[in-house]
């Protein structure tokens, strides 16, 4: 497994080499490493350096975001085959690449109503690798500013959002008429995250599109 | 100079994109032109800009409004130092009436008010802010997830786009319009009939624009003493 340029910007490493995503103005907060044994399988471990708000136990995604796993087969586009009984999937690693890449350019920008904050992008870099790890097809992403990254994808109907922020993660899914499903990741009060997860993950296995959802958790 | 606009008027979002980011196009979603501002000091208000076609009656007049829109965008980017490279590249429909149903969606309870206010701003009369008051139990950081639903909604109640490419934008490769998605409720459709849009371009021109005019006046000299 190869890691991540040490102190350097998020890189995707893959065993024919390394391509850099890109500066970040909080360059070693957060990097991830993908082996890429073949060209068509990837696998990916994600690692924290000691840095920034994600350190120090005051910020943990436990099995919230990064179980974010069972959104695998929200959507088929081509070019992904998906497996539920393999790490390998079909490509995906320049989708994600560009993801990060967007990510960081975001955090960099001289824009301010475009520019997101170095703990954001910390963390949306982190919940990017998680997706990939379980071989998520790549996200639109947007951001309201400078608190947080979207993470965004549309079929048909129904969207499927991830709202990342500086240290919580919420998941909703909506369609024109309701908002089906809304979840905070991150709270360890509720402990809805194994259950929503596991419930993504099966629903979606048999069907891509989110009609069979738990119903919307009113706040 | 403000009041709420009524639900029959259509109002428009500006579309304007930062050039620097044209690379990123495919990854970037078009939702990201519906910006929800909110301050520190004021992190339960959250505001966007439109523009209110009673003020702009003609295609034309929005499409103008947009690239003074950036244009003012750029300038103040310029004064701080930054790049100076945000272009209009069209606009979105939303109906007036539409917008205050926010407050009725189910499991969007933290939204408390709705109002699209007509809100002259540098000296646009046809500008109008979208303003939604949340209650998050005083938690700052959950009004982004807010955020997220409420422009879920909007970009669901949108029409469009209109694209448009200003004159001072005409070199531009690759103009950054040919990437806005069409919306959810498909081409805007023109509801007016061709004299009906003459009369409200008359009635702007002779009626409110010298209206609107004079009491812009009124309080910019009210202002300076």
């Amino acid at each position: 497994m190869s890691s991540g340029s040490p102190g350097g910007a998020p890189s995707l490493q893959s065993g024919s080499g390394t391509a850099n995503v890109g500066e970040a103005a909080s360059a070693g907060a957060v990097s991830f490493a993908v082996n890429a044994p073949t060209m068509h399988e990837v696998s990916v471990s994600t690692r924290v350096t000691p840095r920034g708000v994600l350190t120090g136990g005051e910020y943990h995604l436990q099995g919230a975001a990064l179980n974010a796993a069972g959104l695998t087969g929200w959507v088929s586009p081509s070019g992904w085959s998906v497996s539920s009984t393999t790490n390998t999937a079909a490509v995906g690693i320049t989708d994600y690449q560009a993801v990060t890449e967007t990510l960081s350019e975001l955090n960099t920008s001289q824009d301010d109503e475009w520019r997101i904050d170095g703990d954001v992008y910390s963390t949306s870099v982190q919940v990017a690798a998680a997706l990939f790890d379980k071989k998520i097809p790549s996200p639109h992403v947007f951001s309201h500013g400078p608190r947080s990254v979207v993470f965004n994808w549309d079929e048909g109907d129904t969207s499927l959002y991830l709202t990342v922020g500086k240290r919580r993660v919420w998941a909703a899914a909506s369609s024109r008429s309701e908002i089906k499903t809304r979840i905070e990741l991150t709270d360890p009060s509720k402990n809805m995250t194994d259950v929503f997860v596991e419930a993504l993950h099966q629903r979606f296995m048999q069907n891509p599109m989110l009609t069979q959802l738990p119903q919307a958790t009113a706040k | 100079m403000s009041g709420e606009i009524p639900k029959q008027e259509s109002v428009w979002r500006s579309a304007v994109f930062p050039l620097a980011f044209k690379v990123r196009q495919k990854q970037l979603s078009p939702k990201s032109l519906f910006k929800l501002h909110s301050s520190d000091t004021a992190p339960f208000v959250l505001e966007m800009s439109l523009a209110r076609q009673k003020f702009a009656p003609t295609m034309e007049m929005i499409h103008r409004f947009g690239c003074r829109l950036a244009a003012f965008q750029n300038r103040v980017q310029s004064r701080n130092g930054k790049k100076t490279d945000r272009i209009y590249c069209g606009s979105y429909e939303l109906r007036a009436g539409s917008l205050p149903n926010l407050q009725g969606v189910s499991s969007l309870a933290e939204v408390k008010t709705v109002q699209v206010i007509h809100c002259v701003e540098n000296g646009e009369f046809a500008h109008a802010n979208l303003r939604i008051e949340v209650d998050t139990n005083g938690d700052v950081e959950a009004v982004e997830e807010v955020k997220t639903l409420i422009v879920d909604q909007l970009w669901r109640q949108s029409s469009g786009p209109e694209k448009y490419i200003c004159l001072r934008d005409e070199r531009v490769q690759s103009h950054p319009s040919d990437w806005l998605a069409d919306a959810p409720r498909g081409s805007y459709t023109e509801q007016r009939s061709t004299g009906q849009i003459a009369l409200d371009f008359l009635a702007y021109a002779v009626l409110h624009f010298p209206r609107l005019w004079v009491i812009d006046l009124i309080q910019r000299v009210k202002a300076a003493i």
